[in-house]
């Protein structure tokens, strides 16, 4: 007379298998979800929308790149690449031979004006005490360490 | 039938000519344009599953010189229609600018964001940004009430489809939009939370939103690539995201939510399946994220379209139960081992061939499940007959539709529905016979409460109780407990002696028609109203309705099968459609309702004990032949044990193993605490189930089986359509499908089986039983479907008997009944009768439903349900615990005092797991007499009231505790009566406004 077992070795369960992998990936999706709040929270200032607006920008110039341009960034990408392969460096008589270029020096002309948006940030965050592209959330006083936020 | 009566066929679709843009086009006359015209337009609310509703305006044409609704404007010949033109756009998009007013844009972070959003699609047709709509948020909280989904007001473009699905295709009522708010919005019950109303979470609603609006929350922070961020972290990206959008324009911020959708289908999985539930035969697709069920999608299945039930939409919450079964067990020293499949599969196999040399091979059973595949149900049936060596075959259709088939088999010579669920919609007249539709095939039910609402049909209803479908009847019938037959004979014979009765079609289709007529004579309508305490005048009544419809069918479950007469009735059903002509036409037939999702599909495989796959009889010398020859052995000619013969053996001591694939059949077979007696007795107990079922407790051997999601195969549902279903995950652990130990099993009893995929099984039925011989998995692709019979050329039979009944001579035979009381009759001790079946949120026992938590907490335990003159006589209140008892046992269980059963009768649902609350503790072992059906509905009981404090029987926010709110559609003219709305017919066009 086989009598009723009600009990399963816990290593025939799928309860054995799942749940140790699950709440390790639930507690590292939290951590991730707090961490990323925290930076969407100090985004949202008129730097860091303004941070956003330029790479929206930058989303807007790539989504209506026509295929010409596309066709030349991907050369000079391929060119750039080529270029780190070679050990010798330029000389000078070489690369003034290359700014004759009007193509070389538009180029230059964007490179530059990218890098001078850099450069004015980093300084302005410096003397401000605040990281590169933060500013100060309107409406708020920031104390001298930073500790709290006061309305 | 009147000769008056004409017959309806339908008309053969009228092509008409008609200009679009000036182009010349042909449609079938009455075809909505906005159909015609498909993407040409953009639209919203318009589903072609759902009809016109007219609330979005985006589809707005010029048909003739004025403005009109392409969703509203049916095809006729000459039409002049323009699409084009800057009058239209701006139109157009003021109306797309009204819908955003109702939405804010997160697409990029929205769980409903998969490349299928509607509205997405149509802001991005219309060149719609926020500049164009100012989106104010609605002054109403989000509904997170419902165990399912959640509605956010605030995202609700008020496009009506949910209102239209819950009003018109699932008619359960309960939604409306009140257009004289300020600012409109979706109301459950008029104004009640969604999880306290009469929602009976079905899910049309879910599945047709358009937008997010209404999601269902195993989506929600799961679908997305951010989504799962929450709303800290979300709402200050959405915020930055629009800041830019003045300056970018919303062109590249859709550029970004389409490649995120993109992304999303690398790892959100979208798998066509079938539900694995009643035999409706819902298929869908599932949506899966790993493991994860996200969403269950309906939208192309060949019977349920974008229907779906509570059970199909979200009962699915057993496939990652914690206490899923993951590796084999094996009952050594008085408790269960985990081992290996090897050892298991070894261990069965040892021990079968020491009985089989002791006993013989009849000492040996097989019970196939109905949830299985068709691909199971044929291994199981061929490892008893093949491997082992005995007919003692069988599956659960034994505990439910055996009495269907034969009342079939006796009169028109197939045991399957006579037609499609969308005949069911079409006839005129549709009689329920023992069914409580609405519960336990739902999306049956939404088809025929439609046609209902719609004027379509009318409907009749015999029940013993007052259930949705006896709310809605035209004509309820309530006869006494086990008398079915009395009334139907005699309204049959009352349209025999009134001249009603299809002459011509008796003349030339029916045989047995004299002898039949003389077996009605005790039939007459006084000793049926006194037998049945049917009123003679209703009996009348309803032989008018027959006789003055020119489509009429019949559609049957439990009530009628599961008594010692289930067949007899059975085959009085068939014989009424046939005196009146009622088979062979679109529209017509006999219907039983299957109860599981492969019950018809079990028993069409061969797992029956007479019966080889496609019905072909074990009993002829040619079907053996045919089999044994292409199995290379012989078939045993043996008579075989069905399930309640199998158990007595095991008493008698005849029986010694049995396998049971997937059947709870310790606490679902009649008479329960016997059958677990039983299965205590075995010397081999081999269970495969996904949980360790109440049967599984006694086993000797348990396999852990995989779920339908995680394997394929085929299923039949009640309309003998078969549908393929694909694996959506692998099995967890080292669960296996049936099929792939069924195999294994074989192999290690030496039988040289090399199945390597369920396709090569079904290509070795189709091969030798000819109602399958055109069916393959190539013919089965994706959501198509094939009906049995198949000729080998593929072409199926949605509709049988269009020619001839499925006899030697082509003719239906009229099959004389005699009626017998139910032997089971309440008396002095005994004093009730216990009415017994299913509930629409749980599945017979449970096993799976009560692994959903939603369901879970809507519907917790079983009940009995008791009239409010009983409860008054007895001193009753509403949640007190009684003791039921019956002669074979008694349980325990809470009082539901409801006027939906009458006097002396009770109703205990099914849905309980242990013995202290199943009622077929109670049941006894009395069978139909053709069929060994056991007659679960006969069965008289004493109530004892318990003095424990009172509790709760069924939760007060249960949908049975709700209020409908019937109307018409979304009630349009409310939104068209409002100041604020302009409408855009009236505005303009060459000719209009």
């Amino acid at each position: 007379m086989a009598e009723p077992l009600e009990v399963v070795p816990s290593e025939a369960l799928w309860s054995s298998l799942e749940p140790a992998g699950a709440r390790e990936r639930d507690r590292r999706l939290d951590a991730v979800r707090r961490a990323v709040a925290v930076v969407a929270e100090r985004l949202e200032t008129p730097a860091g929308r303004r941070g956003v607006e330029a790479v929206a920008r930058l989303l807007a110039v790539l989504a209506t790149t026509s295929p010409r341009v596309a066709e030349g960034l991907g050369r000079g990408f391929a060119r750039a690449a080529a270029a780190l392969e070679t050990s010798s460096t330029p000389s000078l008589r070489e690369l003034a031979r290359l700014t004759r270029s009007r193509e070389l020096r538009r180029g230059l002309w964007i490179l530059i004006e990218l890098i001078a948006g850099l450069g004015e940030a980093s300084a302005s965050a410096s003397r401000s005490g605040l990281p590169a592209g933060a500013a100060p959330r309107e409406g708020v006083t920031r104390t001298g360490d930073g500790a709290s936020d006061t309305p | 039938m009147d000769q008056s009566v004409s017959r309806r066929e339908d008309d053969a679709a009228e092509l008409v000519e008609f200009e679009v843009d000036g182009e010349l086009h042909r449609a079938a006359r009455g075809q909505l344009l906005v159909e015609i015209l498909g993407a040409t337009v953009p639209h919203v609310c318009y589903h072609p599953q759902l009809g016109s509703i007219g609330t979005c305006d985006t589809c707005l044409v010029e048909v003739d010189g004025a403005y009109a609704r392409a969703c509203e404007v049916t095809v006729e010949a000459h039409l002049t229609v323009r699409t084009r033109g800057v009058d239209l756009r701006l139109e157009r998009r003021r109306a797309g600018a009204a819908l955003l007013s109702n939405h804010e844009l997160y697409c990029t972070v929205c769980d409903n964001s998969n490349g299928d959003c509607e509205l997405h699609q149509a802001a991005w047709d219309l060149e719609l940004d926020e500049e164009a709509a100012q989106f104010t948020p609605k002054p109403y909280e989000v509904d997170d009430s419902h165990p399912f989904y959640r509605y956010d007001p605030s995202q609700c473009i008020l496009c009506g489809r949910c209102v239209q699905a819950c009003q018109e295709v699932q008619v359960n009522e309960t939604l409306t939009i009140d257009w004289s708010l300020p600012r409109p919005r979706v109301l459950w019950d008029g104004g009640r939370p969604a999880g306290e109303s009469s929602c009976v979470s079905c899910g049309h609603c879910v599945s047709v939103c358009p937008c997010n609006a209404l999601m269902e929350k195993s989506m929600l922070g799961r679908a997305g690539t951010l989504s799962w961020l929450g709303d800290r972290a979300l709402r200050p990206l959405i915020e930055l995201t629009k800041a830019t959008e003045p300056v970018i324009g919303v062109k590249p911020v859709f550029a970004l939510s389409d490649a995120e959708s993109q992304l999303r289908r690398s790892y959100v999985r979208r798998t066509k399946t079938v539900c694995t539930y009643c035999g409706v035969g819902c298929s869908f697709d599932v949506w899966t994220r790993g493991r994860e069920v996200l969403r269950v999608h309906p939208e192309h299945g060949p019977t349920n379209g974008i229907s779906t039930c509570v059970k199909g939409k979200f009962g699915w919450g057993f496939v990652n139960a914690p206490d899923r079964l993951v590796r084999p067990l094996v009952r050594r020293d008085g408790r269960f081992c985990a081992t290996s499949w090897s050892d298991a599969l070894e261990t069965i196999a040892e021990r079968l061939r020491a009985i089989i040399a002791e006993s013989g091979p009849d000492a040996v059973g097989v019970i196939a499940s109905s949830k299985g595949t068709n691909e199971e149900a044929y291994l199981a049936q061929k490892l008893a007959r093949a491997v082992i060596g005995t007919n003692n075959v069988d599956n659960c259709s034994r505990y439910c539709q055996s009495p269907a088939t034969m009342g079939l088999w006796r009169t028109v010579g197939y045991g399957g529905d006579a037609g499609s669920v969308e005949d069911l919609a079409r006839a005129d007249l549709v009689i329920l016979v023992g069914s409580n539709t609405a519960e336990s095939h739902p999306v049956i039910a939404a088809r025929i409460k439609a046609a209902h609402k719609q004027g379509r049909l009318r409907l009749v209803v015999a029940d013993l109780r007052r259930h949705e479908m006896a709310d809605r009847a035209d004509l309820f019938l309530r006869p006494r407990p086990g008398t079915d037959l009395v009334w139907l004979s005699a309204v049959t014979r009352l349209l025999i002696e009134e001249g009603r009765v299809d002459e011509a079609f008796v003349r030339e289709r029916v045989s047995g028609f004299e002898a039949y007529r003389a077996s009605l004579e005790p039939f007459d309508l006084s000793t049926a109203e006194r037998l049945s305490g049917v009123a003679a005048a209703d009996l009348r009544r309803l032989a008018e309705m027959i006789a003055s419809s020119p489509r009429v069918a019949i559609a049957w479950a439990m009530g009628v099968t599961q008594h010692e007469g289930g067949s007899d009735t059975s085959t009085a059903i068939s014989n009424l459609l046939l005196v009146t002509g009622n088979y062979g036409r679109p529209g017509t037939g006999a219907y039983p309702l299957r109860g599981h999702n492969n019950v018809q599909g079990a028993s069409d495989f061969g797992a029956m004990p007479s019966y080889l796959p496609g019905y072909e009889a074990v009993s002829d010398s040619s079907v053996r032949a045919k089999w044994s020859s292409l199995w290379g052995v012989t078939v045993p000619e043996r008579a075989g044990l069905d399930n309640h013969q199998m158990i007595d053996a095991v008493h008698a001591g005849a029986l010694r193993a049995l396998i049971v694939v997937g059947e709870e059949l310790g606490i679902v077979d009649a008479n329960a605490l016997h059958v677990q007696d039983a299965l205590r007795r075995l010397d081999l107990l081999v269970v495969s189930d996904l949980f360790l079922s109440r049967t599984a407790t006694f086993a000797d051997v348990v396999l852990p089986a995989a779920a339908s999601l995680e394997k394929e195969g085929t299923f039949t549902n009640t309309e003998r359509r078969i549908q393929r279903l694909y694996q959506a995950m692998p099995p967890p652990g080292e669960a296996r499908p049936d099929w792939e130990w069924l195999v294994a099993l074989a192999q290690a009893l030496g039988a040289p089986w090399r199945y390597t995929h369920p396709s090569e099984v079904m290509a070795e039925a189709a091969s030798a039983a000819a109602i399958v011989a055109g069916v393959s998995y190539e013919r089965l692709e994706g959501y198509a479907s094939l009906q049995w019979p198949v000729a080998p050329d593929g072409h199926d039979t949605p509709l049988l008997y269009t020619q001839r009944f499925a006899f030697d001579d082509g003719k239906a035979r009229l099959w004389p009944l005699e009626w017998h009381e139910p032997s089971e009759q309440p008396d002095e001790e005994f004093d009730l009768h216990l009415n017994n079946g299913r509930l629409l949120e749980h599945f017979h026992e449970g096993n799976l439903t009560y692994r959903t938590a939603g369901i879970e907490a809507q519907t917790p335990q079983p009940f009995v349900e008791v009239s409010p003159e009983l409860a008054a006589e007895r001193g009753l209140r509403d949640g007190q615990l009684v003791r039921l008892v019956s002669r074979r046992g008694a349980v325990r269980v809470r009082v539901l005092v409801t006027d939906r059963v009458r006097g002396r009768e009770l109703y205990m649902p099914m849905n309980g797991r242990a013995n202290h609350e199943a009622v077929n503790v109670l049941t006894s072992s009395a069978t139909d007499r053709a069929t060994h059906t056991p007659a679960f509905k006969e069965l008289a009981v004493r109530l004892e009231a318990l003095g424990d404090p009172v509790g709760v029987a069924v939760p007060r926010r249960n949908w049975r505790f709700g209020r409908r709110t019937p109307q018409r559609g979304v009630a349009i003219e409310g939104k068209r009566r409002r100041r604020d709305y302009r409408d855009p017919t009236r505005s303009g066009g060459r000719y209009g406004g």
